[in-house]
């Protein structure tokens, strides 16, 4: 019992003395039912060994959805996932939370004749993401393709060549095509996920529960279930991530490509378009018509995946 | 010539540290001091100057080259200008691998060269040099070193109607034949841009990702493909072939 009670009186005396009454009665009524539930309640105590501490684990468990909380909110809970991640994964690390630039509509652009099937991209994607190391979550997929097919079911992309491009072959990268009508935001029950200003579509992992709706709804295998308790090398981990982005997940969250969001919302390119040895790849702002992305779609003949499923991809493909 | 001071200076400086030397100041000075030896390590001569406008620019940065927009400053290249107004402004960031080879200039050295009309074959120094572009595409009859490189100025580029083209210009070079390729390349729909898509903007030269006596990309070998998902995967006791794919399953239980 003596284990059950720990909780509760950690609650009593808050560290923070910007607790406001209702909160910490709120959190002391919980907590007692959790108390009482028998087996949750070990889970709850077992937190509490941890450095976060107890408080820490009820914050997160009534962190409110992403949009709505308040900047002071945010800023507690950025500081808590700091936290957490340092505990979990031993590294110091930066959670920002930098908002959509105004009059930007991300959008990219692959040439499939210079495409020559390397996977730099997906390699740099999973050191720059922070993906699962176990379960080798990737979000880029390179499809390997008869040279005059574009028969989707046939495409191979777990091709291993000795060197590639292999003759006969060309190949597809597909990634998340962050469509301006979504089909994975619209399965979502819980509204973990949604597109954001600058046209991205964005996942609060915090609030996702885990249904993988959004996969069975997405055309274009494009979000990934994190099946195991991520686990990554502390020397291979990005420190520099974003909420909706990078930063490290949980088990049984969904994760998915946000076109680099940590990066290019600071103006930097891409991961995948840095790592790309072919230069195949362009990425810019669909609004700027001086932008290069722009003279991409109005000069070359540029196609989207499945356009027949109105989902509008802001990725385009084109050959030349 | 001045051999011995600046020797040791090349042994001493390895390919990583010119590479850094790009954004700093300290590699010019080591430049303007061996300009008397007529021997630099990374750029031309400063002698042309004068005939190169656009390297008073960026007396700071000389590699880093910035694409100049007025007429003033582009006397050689009407025709280029005229044929695609308007694409956006752009720094280069070219020559990585400058360092990697040795100037004409050092071999080359103030004397005109004369090219013997005849003999079709590199010697000496020359003999690494692969010309597969020039053997397949262009044939070697016509096409020679003379028709790209300066016989007058060693450390130069020549175009087809006898201007100077510098190294960090040799979009123009190429451009007079691959004119589709340079317009892409200008407005950005071919090659690669680098450190940001917003501000200002710095794209590779041709010659950092093709060789430009070679300039087909070589077959390489890709990065380790994704695990086979559950079920993608056969045993292998029973299949010694190892993993197959659904869809060679698929076909598999078909014909079975």
């Amino acid at each position: 019992m003596s284990e059950k009670n720990n909780p509760v009186k950690t609650v009593e005396a808050p560290e923070n003395s910007d607790v406001s009454r209702r909160e910490l009665f709120k959190k002391t009524a919980i907590a007692g039912t959790i108390a009482a539930a028998g087996a949750a309640s070990t889970t709850i105590a077992a937190s509490n060994a941890e450095p976060g501490g107890f408080s820490d684990a009820l914050d997160e468990f009534f962190q409110k959805h992403y949009q709505e909380m308040s900047k002071k909110e945010m800023k507690k809970t950025l500081a808590r996932l700091e936290r957490k991640a340092k505990v979990k994964h031993g590294k110091q690390i930066q959670i920002s939370n930098t908002p959509p630039i105004e009059g930007v509509l991300f959008g990219y652009a692959l040439n499939i004749s210079k495409c020559k099937g390397y996977r730099k991209c997906v390699d740099a994607c999973v050191e720059e993401n922070n993906q699962n190391r176990d379960t080798k979550i990737q979000y880029i997929r390179v499809l390997e393709l008869e040279n005059e097919s574009m028969n989707f079911e046939e495409a191979d992309h777990y091709y291993n060549h000795e060197t590639v491009p292999h003759t006969g072959k060309k190949y597809f990268p597909i990634q998340c095509q962050q469509c301006e009508n979504p089909p994975c935001v619209t399965a979502c029950p819980v509204e973990a996920t949604w597109k954001e200003a600058d046209g991205i579509t964005v996942i609060d992992y915090n609030w996702c529960i885990g249904c993988r709706y959004c996969a069975a709804a997405c055309p274009y295998w494009a979000r990934k279930f994190n099946w195991s308790e991520p686990s990554i090398p502390e020397e291979e981990i990005n420190p520099e991530t974003h909420y909706l982005s990078n930063r490290p997940r949980m088990r049984g969250v969904m994760e998915k490509c946000t076109f680099c969001l940590q990066r290019t919302r600071k103006g930097k390119l891409p991961a995948c378009l840095e790592a790309c040895p072919t230069g195949a790849r362009v990425f810019g702002n669909i609004l700027d018509p001086k932008s290069e992305i722009r003279y991409v779609l109005e000069n070359k003949k540029v196609f989207r995946l499945k356009e027949e499923l109105k989902t509008e991809p802001k990725f385009w493909y084109y050959s030349d | 010539m001045g051999q011995e001071p600046e020797r040791p200076v090349r042994n001493e400086v390895v390919v990583e540290n010119e590479i850094e030397d790009e954004d700093d100041s300290d590699g010019e000075e080591e430049e303007e001091e061996e300009e008397e030896g007529d021997e630099d390590d990374d750029d031309e001569d400063e002698d042309d100057d004068e005939a190169m406008p656009w390297n008073d620019e960026d007396e700071e940065e000389i590699k880093v080259f910035k694409f100049p927009q007025s007429a003033e400053l582009l006397p050689n290249f009407p025709v280029f200008r005229v044929k695609y107004a308007g694409f956006p402004e752009f720094k280069i960031k070219g020559r990585l691998r400058s360092s990697e080879y040795f100037l004409c200039s050092e071999c080359h050295d103030g004397v005109e060269l004369k090219p013997r009309p005849i003999i079709r074959e590199l010697r000496k120094e020359h003999t690494n040099i692969n010309l597969e572009h020039i053997k397949q595409e262009h044939g070697t009859e016509k096409f020679w070193c003379t028709i790209c490189h300066d016989t007058s100025r060693p450390d130069y580029l020549v175009g087809l109607k006898k201007q100077s083209i510098h190294f960090d210009q040799s979009f123009l070079l190429c451009g007079q034949c691959h004119s589709q390729n340079q317009k892409d390349w200008l407005f950005g729909a071919h090659g690669k841009r680098t450190e940001n898509w917003n501000g200002e903007r710095t794209i590779l030269l041709c010659t950092e990702c093709h060789s430009p006596h070679t300039p087909a990309l070589e077959p390489a070998p890709p990065n380790p493909p994704p695990p086979a998902r559950q079920g993608q995967i056969l045993v292998k006791s029973v299949h010694p072939e190892g993993p197959r794919k659904t869809w060679d399953k698929f076909i598999y239980s078909k014909q079975h």
